[in-house]
């Protein structure tokens, strides 16, 4: 197939979390020792993010407390997932002056894809020019200093930026197929590659595989034979071939949306039962921002000793009814809790997802006591809006056990 | 032979769904625009075809509301003049929010008003 090459963008913000800290506190983060963790949960917590300084001091980005060498006047940040989930956002505007939102991808909290192509005319630059432009105004509007990479579609853009632009003193680079053989075939072990996890490196090691460039010349027939399509993907993506379209993008077809949580200590199944009802609130309220209706629910339940399980159960009916999800998730837990383990990580989730508007009527349903049900929802909804997420909860939030208060005070696990 | 995934690999993996919701306010917010000031020139203009509406008139208004312009076609019913704004059939729009305002003369203007008559009683006219 005869692929149009477009320009395509790949922006990462430099040690995201860590330069918001910095830069809130008038600090430079290529000159300031700061690691972002929360100190209060113990040695071995996770450090989210170290600033450059740090980085060239040879500390790796992703490590425990406990890993971290003495270094002088290091400042531990605490978290605030919420500060930097609305810095990203105004990142992301700084791009939409740039490009039109059809255009561009947001990949995660840090990283976007731009498409760039057809703005280069008008805009009367080159690829480079139009990315230093974009690089100055971000800087120039929020003191963070991005990385580009460049390329004629998403994987090669994004290669060019892991791989070269992260180390370069311009912080950008630009790549087309002919650098391949030359920047990432060398490239060993194969997990510094993106989409190669460490299983399937071992898997590819065990066929002989042990640079990037030994899969690059391998045969692709072979390769999907043995992994199926991502076998193929891989080795297209060493040979820079992507056909992905940004304007294109891929809408999940089983849309489902989960809450889970992994429990501090070991919950007997009664405490369990309060997580699984906490759980369920947090699940209904994403349901009516998404204005969905879930088809089936699942419960999936760990034990202290590993196993576990994990098991769906089809409604009757479409449904964000708190009770009758509640009904249905407490009868999986009672079918399938047969053991006197401990509980430690549990997850709920809505499945076959239906918009709300299309709902089907039914006999079975009691309509009235259903809107009353939901107006009361909606009650407590607008209350936690408007006077905040702490300001209405059950009282069982109150119980030792409850994660609940912790919980709503963090975002992704971590202090929001 | 091609994988054709699409962006489905370039799907975010680990992504925080305050994340999505805050994205979704910031695009809302860009959405929004500034409310257009309108000339002397525009405001007579409108003024004019205020004084000329009768009560059935099919009418199309461009109004601004909350950081966004609407374009409606209704019938025009009163203007009350003490709470400044005009009285439509689904609508009541302030003066201040009036940006354009013109007769539907494409509409079929008696068919209009037929159907609008016999609505006529349902209406609660003020004392004049």
């Amino acid at each position: 197939m005869i692929q149009k090459e477009r320009t395509i963008l790949a922006i990462d913000l430099k040690s995201f979390y860590a330069s918001v800290e910095c830069l809130d506190r008038g600090l430079d983060p290529f000159n300031t020792p700061l690691v972002v963790c929360d100190k209060s949960r113990g040695k071995g917590t996770i450090i989210l993010a170290v600033t450059p300084y740090v980085k060239t001091l040879g500390i790796p980005s992703r490590l425990r407390r406990y890993e971290l060498p003495d270094v002088k006047n290091m400042i531990y940040a605490t978290p605030r997932m919420e500060r930097y989930i609305k810095k990203s956002c105004e990142v992301l505007g700084i791009y939409l002056e740039f490009v039109d939102k059809i255009d561009m991808h947001i990949y995660s909290i840090d990283e976007a894809f731009l498409d760039i192509t057809d703005y280069l005319r008008s805009a009367q630059k080159t690829a480079e020019e139009f990315a230093q432009t974009i690089a100055q105004r971000v800087y120039f509007k929020t003191g963070l200093t991005v990385t580009i990479g460049i390329g004629g579609n998403l994987i090669l853009a994004k290669l060019a930026m892991d791989i070269e632009a992260k180390h370069n003193k311009t912080l950008m680079a630009k790549w087309t197929q002919d650098d391949l053989p030359i920047k990432l075939w060398p490239i060993s072990p194969l997990t510094k590659m993106w989409g190669i996890g460490k299983r399937m490196q071992e898997k590819l090691n065990a066929l002989g595989m042990y640079t990037i460039g030994d899969i690059a010349i391998s045969n692709p027939e072979y390769l999907k034979e043995k992994f199926g399509i991502i076998g193929l993907q891989i080795w297209e993506h060493t040979n820079g071939i992507d056909d992905s379209r940004i304007q294109q993008p891929y809408v999940s077809q089983s849309h489902s949306i989960s809450v889970g949580q992994t429990l501090f200590t070991s919950y007997d199944p009664i405490d369990a039962q309060l997580i699984i009802r906490e759980n369920l609130d947090e699940l209904i309220v994403r349901l009516h921002q998404n204005k969905s209706l879930a088809g089936s629910v699942g419960l999936g339940i760990r034990y202290a000793s590993g196993n576990g399980f994990s098991k769906f159960m089809r409604l009757a009916q479409p449904t964000d009814n708190l009770k009758i999800m509640r009904m249905a998730i407490i009868q999986l837990f009672e079918r399938h809790y047969h053991s006197q383990n401990g509980i430690k990580a549990v997850s709920i989730w809505a499945g076959n997802l239906e918009t709300k508007k299309y709902q089907q009527e039914s006999l079975f349903t009691d309509y009235q006591s259903e809107v009353l049900q939901e107006k009361m929802d909606q009650a407590i909804e607008n209350i936690k809006r408007m006077y905040g997420r702490n300001s209405l909860y059950r009282a069982s939030a109150l119980l030792k056990k409850s994660n609940f208060i912790s919980r709503n005070n963090q975002i992704g696990g971590h202090r929001r | 032979m091609n994988s054709h995934r699409g962006m489905k690999k370039w799907m975010p993996f680990a992504s925080l769904p305050e994340h999505q919701i805050y994205i979704d306010k910031m695009l809302e917010k860009r959405r929004r625009t500034a409310k257009p000031e309108l000339s002397q020139n525009q405001k007579d203009e409108i003024n004019q075809v205020l004084s000329r509406l009768n009560p059935g008139d099919s009418v199309i208004v461009f109004y601004y509301d909350n950081g966004h312009i609407y374009q409606i076609e209704d019938l025009f019913c009163q203007i009350d003049s003490n709470q400044r704004r005009m009285n439509l059939k689904n609508h009541q729009i302030n003066f201040d929010d009036l940006l354009e305002l013109e007769i539907n003369f494409s509409s079929g203007d008696e068919v209009h008003r037929d159907v609008f008559d016999s609505e006529l009683h349902s209406i609660h006219w003020p004392q004049q």
